[in-house]
């Protein structure tokens, strides 16, 4: 009964991937020979992913929504508009379906806060509801981008150690930041003592993983709610996403899905201050 | 009026060629294997053009504040310094010189002489010195007008730390997917391997001042771990410079061990003479070409009557393998035997130095016969048996 029903949803659920694959166990990043061998390139699964998925739509950055102002289209209100940044493009299910995203914990594990999350169990590892998960990732995203394009500070946190490199090349190549390593009491609440004068706090914080390196929650969740500062959080099936603005709901331990995270966070953040340097030209 | 001063304390901060890019520089050092074009351009851009400064620009509070205490510390500074110059001035008049000349080493000297202090602690004696190295340094600003920090790890709190283990972790995946390819291409493992002979790793204050941050042990042990592990990938010469970076050359310890002048007697035997001394002794010793006569304050070796004093003399010269080639006479006063001993060998070594090759000199210095012995009686203490023995103590 139990096998008739699982793969009665296993069915429905790769029909809804779009896939005809079974489902994989947890990946780990494996190294891909990459075509042309280049010293500067680190071989990395979402880019094998996006090589995979050439006829699907890949949006770029010169594919957005047009900007404001133009002849042609009428001036619109940036934040009533639903998709101001087109960040609902910037990825597909089946996307992070490959990248393992739906991939959840073991089943006692599940924290009873994150069932509204999980699709089913297969033997006994719990699998997200990934249009639901990309429902939260989009919404995410697009304040991620707004915060971005009034140019606030987005700080990337993860204290995963297996993680922690590519999230700080995230947050150095989109600009930002990044706060991958132990994290000081008071970085937030006590500043001033902290940095030694007025600091500047950041205006979003991104996590990535919202332990920390011993599987409880991280403290910086805590700080920035007293100090309200908006949180983006990947919250596994293990992890409480009370506290958390815009949790998403997902895997937050494969560096593939985290590789695609860091992946789409880039993308969107990039494209939101490139949106803004063109607004700010078509304005002048 | 606050705000008219910011604006000219911002276009002067600007302006002050280096100021801003200071602050960027120590990070801009640091960054490895990527380069933060956009950020050192920006901050490039702004000094290339003070002018460019808009007066109407929005100043974040946490600049402002910044900029609030730079101006409070620049002005104690300018007062110390003015202060310090009429010290200097004055100084020069009390010792009767000319304070045009009077330089930081005359003021040592005056200072030695005006106040003299017998201090242990040389950090405690009276100094007199320019404030820029007796206050501490301060950071300049890490971040820029609108409040955004310059470095990516700024949060971190030490991101001049962070980011050299950012960088590790970067080299060491680019010489993987490196090695890789090579693999992958059938390529026999590289024959060239990273000398890093002749230096060591920064100690910690080293990389503590090179970082301006503080650093604790465990962070010391995880740089030193890291880097540890970066050195044995098989292409880490690829990495020579960055590792360089953090190692400092050895200091080779060169000892000159001043040998005795050779003379000739009468007879036209060669000899030295040293002095030497050990415990409570004095012993002047004279060491001559000859058959191993010995000559001790009139006596034979047989002057000692123990056998291990005797043997303490005639170390030097067996080690060497000189036994029975040197005539030896000596004059020892005070102390007991093995105080005479031992002062008697040091000062016969000291003579054969002047005998030997360097490498003999090497061995006898290596054998530490070449070190004085400075060990003596520790006094007897109150209420004590001998120097620490307490006496027995019984249960009333």
């Amino acid at each position: 009964m139990l096998a008739r029903r699982t793969a009665q949803w296993l069915s429905q659920y790769l029909h809804r991937a779009g896939t005809t694959s079974t489902l994989q166990p947890r990946r780990h990043v494996q190294s891909l020979p990459l075509e042309q061998p280049n010293f500067r390139q680190s071989s990395s699964v979402f880019d094998s992913v996006i090589r995979e998925s050439k006829d699907q739509t890949v949006v770029r950055s010169s594919e957005l929504p047009p900007a404001i102002g133009r002849a042609d289209e009428p001036i619109v209100d940036i934040l009533k508009h639903p998709d101001y940044f087109g960040v609902k493009k910037l990825f597909t299910v089946k996307e992070m379906f490959q990248c393992g995203v739906h991939l959840g914990h073991m089943g006692g594990t599940l924290n009873e806060r994150m069932q509204q999350f999980i699709f089913g169990k297969r033997f006994n590892q719990l699998i997200f509801d990934l249009d639901i998960t990309a429902e939260y990732l989009r919404d995410a995203l697009n304040v991620l981008s707004h915060i971005s394009y009034r140019g606030g500070i987005v700080l990337f946190v993860c204290r995963d150690r297996q993680n922690c490199h590519i999230v700080e090349q995230t947050a150095i190549d989109c600009g930002e930041y990044a706060h991958t390593r132990y994290w000081t009491g008071g970085t937030l609440t006590d500043a001033t003592n902290i940095f030694g004068g007025a600091t500047r706090l950041p205006d979003v914080l991104v996590f990535l993983s919202t332990m920390n390196s011993i599987l409880e929650q991280h403290i910086a969740i805590e700080s920035a709610a007293i100090v309200n500062i908006p949180t983006v959080g990947i919250v596994d099936t293990n992890c409480n996403p009370n506290l958390i603005t815009y949790p998403v709901p997902g895997n937050d331990d494969s560096p593939s899905a985290i590789e695609f995270y860091c992946h789409v966070f880039k993308t969107a953040i990039q494209n939101a201050k490139q949106r803004r340097l063109d607004d700010d030209r078509m304005k002048s | 009026m606050l705000s008219l001063r910011l604006e000219e304390q911002i276009s002067r901060l600007i302006s002050v060629p280096g100021a801003r890019r200071a602050a960027c520089q120590l990070w801009k050092t640091a960054s490895g294997p990527r380069s933060f074009a956009t950020e050192t351009a920006a901050a490039g851009s702004v000094n290339d053009s003070p002018k460019a400064i808009d007066p109407k620009v929005k100043v974040n509070k946490a600049m402002r504040a910044y900029l609030e205490r730079a101006q409070a510390h620049n002005m104690f500074m300018k007062q110390q310094t003015s202060e310090f110059e009429i010290g200097r001035r004055h100084l020069a008049n009390m010792m009767g010189e000319d304070p045009e000349t009077f330089t930081q080493e005359d003021i040592d000297r005056s200072i030695q002489y005006l106040l003299p202090s017998n201090l242990f602690q040389r950090s405690s004696r009276p100094i007199m010195r320019p404030p820029e190295e007796v206050f501490p340094q301060q950071k300049e600003a890490q971040f820029g007008l609108d409040g955004r920090p310059f470095h990516p790890l700024f949060y971190t709190g030490k991101p001049n730390y962070y980011q050299i283990l950012h960088d590790i972790r970067d080299w060491t995946l680019q010489l993987n997917v490196l090695e890789d390819e090579r693999v992958r291409k059938g390529r026999a493992p590289p024959d060239k391997k990273l000398n890093l002979s002749g230096t060591q790793w920064m100690t910690k204050d080293e990389l503590a001042t090179l970082l301006v941050e503080k650093m604790t042990p465990h962070m010391y042990r995880r740089f030193i771990l890291s880097m540890e592990r970066l050195l044995l990938h098989p292409y880490v010469y690829r990495v020579e410079e960055f590792v360089r970076k953090y190692r400092k050359a050895l200091i080779e310890e060169v000892i000159e061990i001043q040998a005795p002048a050779l003379k000739k007697d009468e007879a036209g035997r060669s000899y030295t003479e040293a002095y030497a001394n050990r415990k409570t002794c004095h012993a002047w010793v004279t060491l001559k070409d000859g058959t191993g006569k010995v000559d001790i304050n009139g006596q034979d070796i047989l002057f000692f009557p123990r056998a291990s004093d005797r043997l303490q003399i005639m170390f030097p010269l067996q080690l060497l393998d000189r036994m029975f080639q040197f005539d030896i006479s000596a004059k020892v006063e005070y102390g007991g035997y093995s105080g005479k001993s031992g002062a008697i060998r040091e000062a016969l070594t000291k003579c054969l130095t002047a005998f030997v090759s360097k490498e003999e000199v090497e061995i006898l210095r290596h054998a530490g016969l070449l070190t004085h012995d400075k060990r003596v009686k520790e006094r007897k203490k109150v209420g004590f048996r001998g120097a620490r023995a307490k006496p027995t103590w019984r249960k009333r």
